[in-house]
């Protein structure tokens, strides 16, 4: 990979990061329309230097910040609509999937499944390692302490998944 | 509308000319603001109705560069513009004719 894309990648990313905190019918555009002026900033004739096109395309890209903050208090949008849009901008078929470039938002998970795998690999884990290294001594207490956390994660992750599928039928009741 | 120094700097930029498509970057540049002040004030000129815009058509260039979106003045627009901009004119010449008056006594008096 070259040093411009490499430039382009980091600035769109940050310009991404800017336009999650705008309302959801506004990001896409507005990250099109900022995004799409990085190739005229990286290959503008004006400036000798590439260090100089680079450091104005990633200076660019962080004024998106201050952009995206002014416009959202314009818009009067509290972040728990922000966060309800997340999920709408990231509906296939949005310009992001068709021109090629990568979505605003990433595929949100259910609520809850990142504690419990993470809560399950744990268990599977520590069944390997008893079974590798039968505990003794000490070894007791720390096995046991390994074995109350991935329970207390399985648990939590598995409350949380159902608080979330409560949530959704509720908003899916409300459609 | 309140006429600061970077919205009077982005209107004299349109208003040199108001026919010509005015991008993002291009305008940053003429007006020397950084993106962050440049875009919200778009968007407040664009929702007072005295800017609107429009995407270019796709590039026919294997470039793949993406379309951009461009800012032109509308008549309302270029009408607000020039009286803006003639009031802080003949207000900024006021006041140095207020400052070269009252210069010019306190010299006076100092012979």
């Amino acid at each position: 990979m070259t040093r411009r894309p490499r430039i382009q990648a980091m600035a769109e990313h940050l310009i991404r990061r800017a336009c999650r905190r705008l309302p959801g019918d506004t990001r896409d555009e507005r990250y099109r329309e900022w995004a799409a002026e990085l190739p005229a900033i990286l290959h503008d004739p004006g400036v000798r230097l590439a260090v100089t096109r680079s450091a104005r395309a990633l200076t660019y890209a962080a004024g998106a910040y201050r952009s995206a903050r002014h416009l959202r208090r314009a818009a009067g949008n509290s972040r728990r609509d922000v966060r309800q849009a997340d999920i709408a901008a990231d509906v296939p078929g949005t310009w992001a999937s068709r021109s090629g470039l990568r979505p605003l938002s990433r595929p949100r998970l259910a609520d809850g499944v990142i504690p419990a795998i993470t809560g399950v690999l744990l268990w599977l884990t520590l069944i390997v390692i008893i079974h590798a290294f039968p505990p003794s001594g000490s070894w007791n207490y720390l096995y046991a302490a390994a074995g109350v956390i991935a329970e207390v994660l399985v648990v939590a992750g598995i409350v949380r998944f159902i608080l979330w599928i409560r949530r959704q039928s509720g908003h899916a009741r409300r459609r | 509308m309140k006429l600061t120094g970077p919205l009077e700097r982005v209107l004299r930029v349109f208003l040199a000319d108001p026919s010509a498509r005015q991008y993002g970057y291009d305008l940053m540049k003429a007006a020397g603001l950084p993106s962050g002040t440049l875009y919200p004030m778009l968007a407040r000129l664009h929702d007072q109705g005295l800017l609107t815009s429009a995407w270019e058509p796709p590039p026919d260039d294997a470039s793949g560069r993406p379309p951009r979106k461009y800012y032109q003045l509308t008549g309302e627009g270029i009408r607000v513009a020039r009286l803006e901009l003639a009031s802080s004119s003949s207000a900024s010449s006021a006041v140095r004719r207020i400052s070269r008056g009252s210069a010019r006594p306190a010299g006076g008096s100092a012979r």
